[in-house]
């Protein structure tokens, strides 16, 4: 079995975020898109859990070039308007985000989903990419 | 007759009417008529042009037939004149036991490697004889726990290979217990089902130890073209020979005595919850004392707490604080 040589898997990357329940698990770079996965848990802010939704704005940023890249497809997790409403403080919920795909030499990366956003935007900024693993076919 | 079994029929048909010596090298018509008179319906050529493709090229299918078209005889034939699909001599014993398996296979919920053994089975029972009953009593004999829609059961076939082929995985985990996510990088090497719910056991290179992982707390695993890590002290039925269950506390066996109700005795006596399991006193009115040496798991103290009306844990200490403390 052949390896996927253009598909790199890095795992729990390294990167800034202020958010406690949201956990960056996995990015995925194609030579079609960008994946990138996370681990969302639901607080006992809200009494069952509050919501979730996806700014169809958010894009992936190259940190040192600017360059952005915009989101096109979304997993387990509305694009807003359309919401996501927990039925209780102790949900939680596994999505991906899915982004145009990046230059082969962007190292480092934002995701914005807004700019310079609330404490409730899923904003991560310098996400390393480095270490790929390569995916088998 | 379903469509699948009706086509490897037809292939087991155009394979005798290709193999026979004394009319060799059929043409279409021919072929044709032979699969109407065996089966009693029509079909275009169109169709048993494609059954030829199929039984040419289909690696699932498996026979990679050489069949030839010859111009010069306006027939076809097998560039191997050896070859042929219906080699294998099983009989009707063989054919009930391997029916019986594809039932008690299918109990696993559908899932794909009972259908791909179903698929095979056809593929051998069809190869063999010229016709077979499929309609007959379709009552279901055997019922197993398994429950339909099991979380994670999607991810056997995947992870199946990855044990059998020795490639590494990546997977998010998330942990019911600890409520957190995680992701995983495993070299897996063992798929195991207790109690109705499958884990897969491997080394995981984020806990730098052989872990195990519930396959309903699986997402999304990826095989990986990284190197794969046998760890050389794993031995798989040394790993759980003295553990009920799959989540192991310590690496300590333990002499555990316990006892139980009359009730609960001749449950216990006849399916004993480990080849450990022991009397160690009979008492006057029907309980029991009895012993097991195991190392503690989650899943026994489940067990013990399960049945907390009919069994008392006397021993280790340690257990009897965690069982019983207010």
């Amino acid at each position: 079995m052949k390896s996927k040589k253009t598909h790199k898997l890095y795992n729990l990357p390294e990167h800034d975020s202020k958010k406690d329940n949201l956990k960056l698990l996995r990015v995925l770079s194609t030579p079609e898109y960008l994946k990138i996965d996370f681990g969302y848990y639901a607080t006992g802010y809200y009494k069952r859990g509050g919501w979730v939704k996806m700014d169809k704005a958010t894009v992936v940023r190259d940190t040192k070039k600017g360059k952005a890249y915009k989101l096109i497809d979304t997993v387990n997790i509305p694009i807003a308007p359309a919401e996501l409403d927990f039925n209780t403080s102790h949900d939680w919920l596994y999505f991906s985000l899915i982004f145009e795909p990046i230059s082969s030499t962007t190292k480092v990366i934002d995701v914005i989903e807004s700019d310079p956003g609330e404490p409730t935007d899923f904003n991560l900024y310098n996400i390393e990419l480095s270490n790929p693993i390569l995916i088998k076919k | 007759m379903g469509t699948t079994k009706e086509a490897y029929l037809r292939y087991k048909i155009i394979d005798a009417c290709i193999i026979n010596k004394y009319k060799p090298y059929p043409n279409m018509d021919e072929l044709i008529d032979a699969i109407e008179n065996k089966i009693g319906k029509a079909f275009s050529v169109s169709a048993i042009q494609k059954d030829i493709k199929w039984m040419k090229e289909d690696e699932i299918l498996g026979f990679l037939a050489p069949i030839k078209y010859s111009r010069s005889r306006q027939g076809y034939y097998y560039a191997d004149p050896d070859y042929a699909i219906r080699n294998i001599p099983i009989n009707e014993l063989d054919i009930e036991a391997l029916l019986a398996a594809t039932d008690l296979l299918s109990t696993f919920n559908g899932n794909r490697v009972s259908i791909n053994f179903g698929h095979a089975v056809d593929k051998i029972i069809a190869s063999s004889k010229e016709v077979y009953d499929t309609s007959l009593d379709k009552r279901a004999i055997i019922q197993t726990e398994s429950s339909p829609n099991q979380r994670g059961w999607e991810h056997f076939d995947i992870l199946f290979q990855a044990a059998k082929e020795n490639d590494p995985v990546c997977f998010v985990h998330y942990s019911y217990q600890k409520r957190r996510f995680n992701s995983i990088v495993i070299h897996p090497y063992l798929l195991k089902e207790f109690q109705n719910r499958w884990y897969l056991i491997g080394y995981s290179e984020n806990h730098k130890a052989v872990r195990t992982f519930g396959l309903d707390r699986v997402y999304e695993p990826y095989l990986l073209a990284s190197k794969f890590y046998l760890k050389p002290s794993f031995d798989a039925e040394k790993h759980f020979k003295n553990v009920y269950g799959v989540y192991p506390l310590s690496k300590k066996e333990e002499k555990i005595i316990f006892r139980i109700t009359p009730s609960l005795s001749d449950y216990l006596i006849s399916q004993p919850i480990h080849d450990s399991q022991k009397v160690e006193k009979y008492h006057p009115r029907g309980s029991l004392t009895l012993s097991v040496k195991l190392i503690v798991s989650q899943e026994l103290i489940n067990f013990f707490q399960m049945r907390r009306d009919d069994l008392e844990v006397f021993e280790p200490k340690w257990l009897v604080d965690k069982l019983y403390r207010k």
